[in-house]
């Protein structure tokens, strides 16, 4: 099948920019690849060393046999999330979706080809985050050669079955949005509403498991001693709560997935059958998607190419705006109208005001539910309590100002006016006037979500004067920071020629170093307000940090930084040049 | 903003092109282009494929840098008065790629608000060309579903919401309907009685011949004939003119050409009127 193989090849060499560096790429572009490449490293080694912490972690409860189930049911969510995200772009909508359709080829090799490309990231993902799980966990278990050999199949199996799931998930969104009127927005809301819930349930489960450990199950603390691995001073008690926590865990996983469970029976109880039922669902489910693809691509992407409604709609008043008003606002219109860029640029302040919501509601109990959720061998959580509550008003504008360094709209607005970009470049508007509209709209978005979620904070925690301005300035100024950072370095690195905004919004490169370096600057902010107080005004007894005050005015230090930041940042990002 | 001093003689051109020059990377893709378009001209700008056709328009209009030469627009250089000169001129590129998350009653409000265009001469101008393209009540709709000629007839009127002094045109034809074709033709017609002055390019040489006041072909990025229309066409028309060229050009490249080519690509040597004419 030489021309599958041609269509496969396009694929990858479309990937990350790959072919456009070989061919016509300067010094500059190899290397931003090449930093690409470094940042993509370090997030791997990141999972890989989390996944292998988790494994180790498991064998010292001595519960090293969920380990499969776990690590299956990791690469599958991460196989059904990737395609979730990369099926509409990549199967669905694609702009070269008509010149490949009119190519002398079956359907179902065009279906493949695209399938191919998304399988690729989800088999790596699969491997950063199974294969580790593996390598800490079965030699523990004294499995013998076919069970390997089944393991290692379960890695190119595991994110099958969940991408033929995770492709009629997206075409069913795609289909709705695309037949109502605002249904990009709402596919888009659906999208940050999904994802805020999964971040609270996860949260949720944390804390209720924490708080059980307290409890006299002692079923629980599977947040901390998963995350961070067993200490050797939990006591026996405390391993087997910790392994009944991590059962009951890997036991949910496989109801809810029950592939995970036939793979791990045939990994770790060497069970050929469940095994086979395993990979033969996963074959058929794969072989029965790309065969569904190729009867129905054609008419799918026709469903979705007819647009909205069709019914005939006249022009409502036209309105005149100012300048900057106009475009600002069609920025927010182009956000709100771009599904994946309304995931990314909105799930922080989500978060944000759903962290000073929660504080709002727990009031002055947040210490204490905080205490009962982490789990420290031989500290209670009456203990712990105590020690927690000072850093609450030193951290919680930390918290909030972690979720709004998600929010870098900024960061992918250049690149995405793509191929209309002459709109942008012939408008008698100055490229400090485009690139300042771009910046205020991911303000607009992120900092009054900051300010209102820090207000709720303040208003539940009952903070002093100085810490209650903190949780409004902190994040306010990480607003600012990731909207300036975003634009200049998008300015910098704009990319035009993408086939889909996935691209652009979840894997360019200023996306990700935006994301990296807002969040590195929110790690050592949050460090810097807890240890430079500590070490300049010890407490008495050394437990405590005196924080307070102190802390407030490292934080507004931090800020001031950040905003001194932000201005020259935006000042840069002003002079950009829009022309190509 | 201060215009070049205007002699009683000789009015300041709408647009001037002086030694343009452009490459990418080693590749010179137009070398030493000058041309001018008067008020209440139009001229027409052929060439063929990869001339360097859509790079000088491209650099006329803003959204491309130049390496060489000067752009003025009513005596403005587009170096040293980027917004000035953008604020006067309107284009309409070969492909109309407008922001598919807008509808086009927003994309149109948009680009009045880019040009400070007043409300009611907005609604009165989008009404009128609304109606004469068939625009109007569909102007509520998102631009993503709308096909390639409503792009095109969208991008029109944003082009035209201003009433630009000068009409930059690329391919404007293309995806057309006949009966939007012939508007556009009556729309430039008027345009033009106006005061302004429209520059476009295009591969229907007919309609170039039949247009345009004057005309330049383009070939591997130098101006190879410029004049009025009809000293550049002569009797043979444009077409005969442009193969001609072509042949010339074919025949400095390549002295014998391969007999097994497809006859349509061989250079003719029929001479003027021995030709395939449409």
């Amino acid at each position: 099948m030489p021309k599958l193989g041609a269509m496969l090849r396009v694929q990858f060499l479309g990937m990350f920019g790959i072919n456009r560096v070989i061919h016509a790429g300067s010094g500059a572009d190899r290397i931003r690849l090449v930093a690409l490449a470094a940042l993509f490293v370090l997030i791997g080694a990141f999972v890989v060393a989390y996944a292998y912490g988790m494994g180790t972690s498991l064998v010292a409860l001595g519960i090293g046999e969920a380990v499969p189930a776990l690590a299956v049911v990791a690469g599958s969510l991460s196989g059904a999330l990737v395609t979730f995200l990369k099926a509409n772009g990549i199967l669905f909508g694609a702009r070269d979706f008509d010149l490949t359709a009119s190519l002398p080829v079956p359907l179902w090799q065009v279906a493949l080809s695209r399938l191919a490309a998304i399988y690729g990231m989800n088999l790596l993902w699969a491997f950063l985050l199974m294969a580790p799980m593996y390598a800490a966990a079965l030699p523990a278990l004294g499995i013998g050669a076919g069970s390997w050999v089944a393991a290692v199949a379960s890695v190119a199996l595991a994110p099958l079955a969940p991408m033929a799931v995770a492709v009629a998930a997206a075409f069913g969104l795609a289909a709705a949005s695309s037949r109502l009127r605002h249904g990009r927005v709402m596919a888009g809301v659906l999208g940050v509403v999904a994802a805020a819930a999964l971040v609270v349930a996860m949260m949720v489960l944390s804390g209720g498991m924490g708080a059980d450990s307290a409890g006299s199950d002692g079923a629980g603390a599977s947040a901390s001693a998963l995350s961070f691995g067993v200490g050797d001073s939990a006591s026996s008690e405390e391993r087997v709560a910790l392994g009944q926590a991590a059962a009951a865990l890997s036991g949910g996983a496989c109801a809810l997935w029950p592939p995970a469970a036939w793979a791990a029976a045939g990994i770790a109880r060497a069970d050929a059958g469940a095994f086979s039922l395993f990979a033969a669902v996963s074959l058929l489910m794969a072989s029965g998607i790309v065969a569904l693809l190729g009867r129905f691509l054609l008419p799918v992407n026709s469903l979705l190419a007819a647009g909205g409604s069709a019914r005939r709609a006249a022009a409502p008043a036209l309105r005149r705006q100012p300048v900057l008003r106009a475009l600002v606002l069609k920025e927010l219109r182009a956000v709100a109208g771009t599904p994946v860029w309304l995931m990314n640029a909105a799930i922080g302040p989500v978060l944000a005001l759903i962290v000073g919501g929660a504080c709002l509601v727990a009031g002055s109990d947040v210490a204490g539910l905080i205490a009962s959720g982490v789990h420290l061998p031989g500290a209670s959580p009456a203990d712990l309590q105590p020690v927690i509550a000072p850093l609450i008003g030193a951290l919680v504008p930390w918290v909030l100002a972690f979720c709004l360094a998600m929010a870098a709209s900024s960061a992918s607005a250049l690149s995405l006016e793509g191929e209309a970009r002459w709109i942008m470049q012939t408008i008698p508007q100055s490229p400090a006037v485009i690139m300042a509209s771009k910046m205020l709209a991911n303000v607009a978005l992120a900092v009054p979500a900051g300010l209102t979620a820090g207000a709720l904070a303040v208003a539940g925690l009952r903070l002093g004067a100085l810490e209650a301005v903190t949780c409004l300035v902190v994040p306010a100024a990480v607003g600012l920071f990731v909207a300036a950072l975003g634009a200049f370095l998008n300015g910098r690195m704009p990319r035009y020629d993408w086939t889909s905004e996935y691209e652009i919004v979840k894997r360019s490169a200023p996306v990700m170093i935006v994301l990296f370096c807002s969040m590195a600057m929110v790690v050592v902010g949050a460090a810097a307000s807890v240890v430079v107080p500590s070490l300049l005004m010890p407490a008495p007894g050394g437990l405590l940090p005196a924080l307070g005050a102190p802390s407030a005015v490292v934080q507004l230090l931090c800020s001031a930084l950040m905003c001194l930041a932000a201005l020259l940042l935006a000042r840069q990002a002003m002079k950009t040049d829009l022309r190509d | 903003m201060k215009a070049r001093s205007v002699s009683a003689e000789r009015p300041v051109p709408m647009l001037e092109v002086c030694d343009f020059s452009k490459s990418y990377g080693e590749k010179l893709a137009v070398r030493d282009v000058s041309l001018s378009v008067m008020p209440r001209r139009i001229y027409g700008f052929v060439g063929p494929n990869g001339a360097g056709k859509t790079t000088l328009i491209r650099s006329i209009v803003g959204a491309q840098s130049f390496d060489a030469g000067d752009i003025r627009i009513a005596g403005l250089s587009v170096r040293s008065h980027p917004v000035e000169c953008k604020s006067l001129t309107a284009y309409v590129p070969d492909n109309p790629d407008v922001y598919g998350f807008l509808t086009g009653a927003q994309y149109l409000a948009y680009m009045a608000d880019m040009f400070n265009v007043a409300s009611d001469v907005r609604d009165q101008r989008i009404r009128c060309y609304g109606d004469l393209l068939g625009m109007t009540d569909r102007l509520g709709e998102l631009a993503s579903a709308y096909s390639h000629g409503m792009r095109q007839k969208l991008v029109l009127m944003g082009a035209l919401v201003h009433e630009p002094k000068l009409l930059v045109l690329d391919e404007p034809f293309v995806g057309l309907d006949p009966q939007a074709s012939y508007n556009l033709k009556q729309i430039m017609a008027e345009l033009v009685g106006r005061g302004s002055a429209i520059f476009f390019s295009s591969h229907v040489l007919e309609v170039v011949e039949k247009l345009c006041d004057e005309v330049a072909i383009i070939r591997d990025g130098t101006i190879v004939r410029s004049g009025p229309t009809a000293e550049v066409c002569g009797e043979g028309g444009l077409e005969e003119v442009f193969l001609d060229l072509a042949g010339s050009a074919a025949s400095a490249v390549d002295p014998a050409p391969a007999e097994h080519a497809p006859a349509a690509s061989r250079p003719r040597r029929t001479g003027r009127g021995g030709g395939r004419r449409a």
